[in-house]
């Protein structure tokens, strides 16, 4: 037996290898020439890459990580730098959680930094720097108020010293505090946050996660009348703030709970199967090109679908296949058969969080109620941590939203088939029919 | 034919771009935002490189004034069309079912079975994508 060395140099080409080993194969036994057999590899790639002409505008020291990889690396970096602040805050820092596509390899574009020296010459439509989200945990204490206004003051404060600390001792890192979601947002709610720029361009926002507010919302949203229904006045102050406590206390779970499960249960798909990140990677830029992916389509609902591709059951799929995606565009080609096809009324279980290497058994999901003109989403995709099934889809997409992607599957589907086929008419090439 | 198909690597270039080109006929109208001042305008699958590599010429009807924070400061996660798209999602009014966005494009489609409460209206008379307009009393109910 021998092992051979496939000269390789980013990790695209990686993927590559075995189509490499079959122009050789083809060439040596068939003498086919390598520039007569053509793969889809390369197209594919070049969906998830920038224009070439965008590199040319950054100006990056020779060497300088990039990508994931140089993502992960920033993160390491700035998590060593947080825990050295314990004599800047009253609280050690237990936790730096992770919650971000782009430190979980699923996002559609590799993250590159942004450094101020790019950015000076940059012009405005390329300037976009994303943020990956973190998460701070700090070790528990009494001395936090028992009040949720307080509560988010005192965030304030943290953050104030947090920032203070890390521009000292990280020469260069620009750092600040934002307040506030957007208008109409609750005092109640989470909705302070850290905005970390590094010296080489990368950028991170940070929010602290407090346990007691939990309690502090359940209070909220818990609390019953003292007095019998029929002496009870409507009292429109304590409606209003009961549901700012539940929006709160929705947010809070997502934000908190389930977003860093969610971060640590995909990085480690993407770890277990090579194809799964090109999958997602392909199926976000697919539907953000038809106008779905954010706006109507949560990435982390996204990756809950694709990951059903890899570890769900192939009987609850309803799909012919019958082993794992090898290669991503294997698994896009999947995903959007799925799609086509998925009665999304009956719902879909997902066993992201399942210890053992099989696919844990498939529980009874009851059927989705869809009701016309409804604003709330229609998908629902349950995972062990999530029986619900509606913490990514709680909003959207709506019915209107879910059945314009099987329409998009659909026709996505059948162009996969023309053109594999050869059946394709020239003049379907312009666009595809919906 | 199928020979064809693939023997060229451009084609089959462009046969994987348009799985990820999305047509806009079936939109009511669509609205487009001036691309050169969105910062993810580069991530559009059917980007224009001019629009970057040079300010001038594309839309030669626009002053060619300093576009807005040009000074390089770097604002995290900033993107505009999105803001405006959510704008637009918690927005009541309860005109459009249905609003899209693509890095630089807004597409709208009514419903005409929401009735709007003004002494006229521009909602299209005769169905989705009819592309008719008109001027006439609805009633509020």
């Amino acid at each position: 037996m021998e092992s051979v060395v496939w000269d390789v140099k980013t990790l695209d080409e990686r993927a590559h290898i075995p189509s490499m080993v079959v122009r050789y194969l083809l060439g040596r036994h068939f003498c086919i020439a390598e520039d007569a057999i053509q793969s889809w590899q390369t197209s594919f790639d070049a969906m998830l890459r920038l224009p070439e002409s965008v590199a040319t505008f950054y100006q990056m020291p020779t060497g300088s990580p990039t990508g994931f990889k140089g993502a992960m690396t920033a993160f390491d970096q700035l998590v060593k730098a947080l825990k050295a602040l314990d004599d800047e805050v009253p609280l050690s820092l237990v936790n730096v959680s992770p919650a971000s596509e782009y430190l979980r390899y699923t996002s559609v574009f590799s993250p590159v930094p942004l450094s101020p020296a790019s950015a000076a010459s940059m012009p405005a439509s390329l300037r976009f720097l994303p943020s990956m989200e973190v998460i701070l945990e700090f070790e528990k204490s009494a001395k936090w108020p028992d009040d949720l206004r307080a509560i988010q003051k005192i965030k304030l404060a943290f953050f104030e010293r947090v920032a203070s600390g890390l521009m000292t001792r990280l020469k260069g890192t620009k750092v600040r505090v934002v307040v506030g979601d957007g208008p109409g947002q609750s005092d109640i709610r989470d909705q302070s946050r850290l905005e970390i720029v590094t010296a080489e361009g990368w950028a991170f926002s940070a929010r602290i996660w407090h346990e007691r507010e939990a309690t502090l919302l359940d209070r909220i949203i818990d609390d019953k009348p003292r007095f019998p229904l029929s002496s009870h006045k409507p009292d429109d102050s304590k409606g209003k703030e009961r549901h700012e406590a539940v929006e709160a206390k929705e947010l809070y779970v997502r934000r908190f709970i389930h977003a860093p499960r969610h971060h640590r249960a995909i990085a480690r798909l993407c770890h277990r199967f090579t194809a799964y990140g090109g999958t997602v990677r392909l199926v976000k830029r697919w539907l953000a090109s038809h106008w779905l992916l954010h706006g109507h389509i949560s990435e982390e609902a996204v990756e809950l679908l694709c990951a059903a591709l890899f570890i769900g059951d192939s009987r609850t799929l309803g799909s012919g296949l019958t082993r794992v995606p090898g290669s991503r565009e294997r698994g896009f080609a999947a995903v959007v058969e799925f799609l086509k096809d998925w009665k999304w009324e009956e719902g879909l279980f997902v066993p992201l969080y399942s210890s053992s290497e099989t696919s844990s058994e498939s529980p009874v999901i009851s059927k989705v109620v869809v009701n016309a003109g409804s604003k709330h989403g229609v998908w629902m995709i349950s995972t062990e941590e999530d029986q619900s099934g509606y913490i990514w889809t709680s909003d959207r997409p709506d019915i209107v939203a879910a059945h314009r992607v099987r329409a998009v599957a659909k026709a996505t589907w059948s162009y996969l088939a023309g053109v594999e086929t050869g059946t394709l008419d020239v003049k379907v090439w312009l666009c595809i029919p919906f | 034919m199928h020979s064809l198909l693939i023997a060229s690597a451009s084609l089959i270039f462009f046969l994987c771009k348009a799985l990820f080109v999305h047509p806009v006929d079936d939109y009511d109208f669509v609205i487009q935002l001036d691309p050169a001042v969105l910062p993810r305008y580069s991530q559009n699958i059917t980007s224009d490189p001019t629009v970057w590599s040079s300010r001038k010429g594309q839309y030669a009807n626009l002053p060619q004034e300093k576009l807005a924070n040009e000074d390089g400061d770097i604002r995290p996660g900033f993107d505009p069309a999105q803001l405006l798209f959510d704008d637009f999602g918690v927005s009541d009014r309860g005109v459009p079912i249905m609003f899209v966005i693509n890095a630089d494009d807004f597409g709208l489609v009514y419903s005409t079975s929401i009735k709007i409460p003004l002494s006229s209206s521009t909602t299209p008379l005769a169905g989705i994508g009819s592309g008719r307009f008109g001027n006439q009393l609805l009633d509020n109910s």
